[in-house]
């Protein structure tokens, strides 16, 4: 009751209601764009958070999440292209609707069950969020080290089927997160003399290097994507009848996403194709998906749209970013001095209830914006792409050099972009990097310290019961992913 | 790019990299103040654990690189072609960026912006030119009002700081 009334509290600022409205609106734009993923529009973002209060810039951050969600949808449904992974799963049957002209029927559809999606995640974030976090307030530095190692072991759901490639990944990320003054001894590591890299490599350059910076460098390499075309579409809300029809798909997409969304490293896309099949499977009609059937839009929007909570359960309550928007969202935190985790909840309430606040506004932005936004996001999609990378560019090398006016740090960004170019060439999945680095301090400086507490015995690790069950968990889901990934080749074979 | 050609590539990039990262970490100097895992201690281990998941890659893609040659593998040269494009498309965009980089305190952060959008916008293709020079004239003020006066931030004005003053 007490978080529900600061959250409302927090709604008092009148920045805060603007920030849900401006990241609902520049993540609706930026999903309805091939190839901006909704991490890479909050990438874009988050050098121009640096100067701003920290529940403003986090609120702002998270709301780009929850309208690239919605934003994903409308190429999907009206040119057969999705703006988002996670819009795949709606281009089956949201654009066989648009071709039997219910294109503004199915758009209708996906924000409302997005909305839906949204407004259920948001109830699961803020019920699970702080007990869990209470759990681990009791976590002895032990306990925190093998929290940052099964953190590490989410790489091997992450891995995109090559448990090696992650764990190359990881180790690259960690080899960021050790440059500068090591933590302990005040001694300097990998600055090669360079005082602006004693205070680290910050999150924030790798994130924008790995997703906006590759991105570009790969788009500039693609076709054009396709044009809208002049699509006779007006947005149509679903009516009592659907609605009642949809609330089954709705409910499983609800389903969906709260599991995939808590778990680190499954993420929207898998949850919308998982809700897709599964309302397909108990659906009374099964054989009318694919077709242009309303559930088959219904169950994977909401199901996304759940997950852009329940996606930051880890995060805020262990520190944990289970998928590409949470790392980014986490490098929000790390820029205002924030460290989500436990001791969250204790040195800044004020800025995860007004997060809370925040994601509420930002659901309802999405609705409000939602009705008007369709016809500027079919002008924006058939921008030529030239000019669309040169004013994300523009946008990209401004944000950067912003943050501490440093054109090492501008160099640095493209140096990392270059890396995510050849890491995608060789196909090495990018997200245990961005894990490797933002817990490497946590597992470094953890495992140090409780080796000083024991006078360097490691059985420290294994006697306190907490390292001990979260390390067992840790070597479980490896093992258990690792398995899967071989049982899987097996079969191909 | 074939599975065992990525992993081959991948697993000998990955040990370099993990050589070259042990070499400098062993350069790391110890304090008075180090504990018994040492500043190097951590880095070590990590640069260890990166060279034996390369060295077990490099086995995987060397048993698939044997598998794929006695299966019917394409002809050598055609893999990958077709990408070159695609990366020479990549380095001349991140030429234009790094110049960005490197002209910014010279020209200023309006002037070398602008150039910055007009070179992108016409190498990835932008033929108009009406739209070319409007977006360049457009792109570099704006952000920098942006910048400027609404978020505070000082661009670099380069050698414009003689008129305009520092």
């Amino acid at each position: 009751m007490d978080s529900l009334l600061q959250s409302f509290n927090a709604l008092a600022s009148g920045w805060v209601i603007l920030a849900a409205f401006g990241g609902v609106l520049w993540g609706i734009l930026g999903g309805a764009l091939p190839g901006i993923s909704p991490s890479i529009a909050m990438a874009l973002l988050l050098p121009f958070t640096v100067g701003m209060e920290p529940t403003v810039a986090i609120v702002l951050l998270a709301s780009v999440y929850v309208g690239a969600e919605y934003g994903g949808s409308i190429p999907a449904i009206l040119i057969r292209t999705p703006g988002t992974n996670s819009a795949a799963a709606t281009v089956v049957d949201g654009y066989e609707m648009a071709r039997q002209g219910k294109a503004g029927e199915a758009l209708g559809i996906s924000l409302i069950s997005g909305l839906v999606g949204g407004l259920f995640g948001l109830l699961v974030l803020v019920l699970a969020t702080e007990h869990l976090a209470k759990v681990a307030l009791a976590f002895t530095p032990a306990a925190y080290f093998s929290l940052g190692v099964l953190g590490l072991s989410v790489i091997a759901g992450l891995s995109g089927g090559s448990l090696l490639k992650g764990l190359m990944a990881t180790c690259i990320g960690l080899m960021f997160a050790f440059v500068g003054t090591d933590p302990v001894s005040g001694v300097s590591r990998f600055t090669f003399g360079s005082p602006d890299l004693l205070d680290g490599i910050k999150p924030i350059l790798v994130m924008v290097g790995l997703f906006a910076v590759t991105e570009m460098l790969v788009q500039i390499g693609e076709p054009a994507w396709e044009k809208a075309g002049r699509v006779a579409a007006r947005l149509k809300l679903p009516n009592w009848a659907m609605m009642k029809r949809l609330a089954r798909p709705q409910a499983i997409g609800a389903a969906v996403g709260t599991f995939e969304g808590v778990t680190p490293g499954a993420g929207g896309t898998v949850a919308a194709f998982m809700a897709y099949s599964e309302s397909r499977r108990w659906s009374k009609h099964p054989e009318e998906y694919g077709k242009g059937s309303p559930e088959g839009v219904a169950a994977p929007e909401s199901a996304n749209n759940v997950v852009t909570a329940t996606a930051l359960v880890p995060l805020l309550s262990l520190g944990i970013p289970g998928s590409n928007s949470a790392a980014i969202l986490l490098g929000g935190f790390l820029i205002h001095g924030l460290q989500p985790g436990p001791m969250l909840f204790q040195k800044a309430p004020d800025v995860v209830y007004g997060l809370y606040g925040g994601l509420l506004m930002a659901n309802i932005a999405m609705l409000l914006i939602g009705l008007v936004i369709l016809n500027p996001c079919i002008w924006l999609v058939n921008r030529p792409k030239p000019y669309l990378i040169a004013v994300i560019l523009a946008l990209v090398m401004s944000g950067v050099y912003a943050i501490h006016q440093s054109v090492l740090e501008l160099v640095l960004v493209l140096g990392v972009g270059v890396l995510g170019y050849i890491l995608r060439l060789l196909k090495v999945p990018i997200l245990p990097l961005v894990l490797g680095l933002v817990l490497g301090y946590l597992i470094e400086s953890n495992y140090r310290r409780s080796l000083v507490i024991s006078g360097g015995d490691h059985s420290i690790f294994l006697t306190d019961p907490v390292s001990l069950g979260l390390l067992v968990l840790a070597l479980a889901l490896t093992l258990y992913t690792g398995w899967k990934e071989f049982a899987g080749k097996g079969a191909k074979a | 790019m074939s599975g065992a050609r990525t992993d081959l590539t991948t697993g000998l990039l990955g040990l370099t990299l993990s050589g070259a990262y042990l070499w400098v970490a062993r350069g790391i100097e110890d304090s008075l103040l180090a504990d018994e895992v040492g500043a190097a201690g951590v880095p070590t281990g990590v640069g260890l654990l990166l060279g034996l998941a390369a060295t077990l890659l490099l086995l995987k893609g060397l048993v698939r690189w044997r598998a794929e040659s006695r299966a019917q593998r394409s002809p050598a040269g055609e893999e990958g072609g077709s990408d070159a494009p695609a990366h020479r498309a990549a380095a001349g965009l991140l030429l234009i960026l790094l110049a960005y980089a490197l002209l910014l305190s010279v020209l200023g952060y309006v002037l070398s912006l602008s150039l910055m959008v007009l070179a992108v916008a016409w190498y990835a293709g932008g033929r108009e030119r009406l739209t070319l020079l409007g977006l360049a004239v457009v792109t570099g003020p704006l952000l920098w009002l942006m910048f400027d006066f609404l978020l505070q931030v000082r661009m670099p004005r380069g050698l414009w700081s003689i008129w305009l003053g520092a």
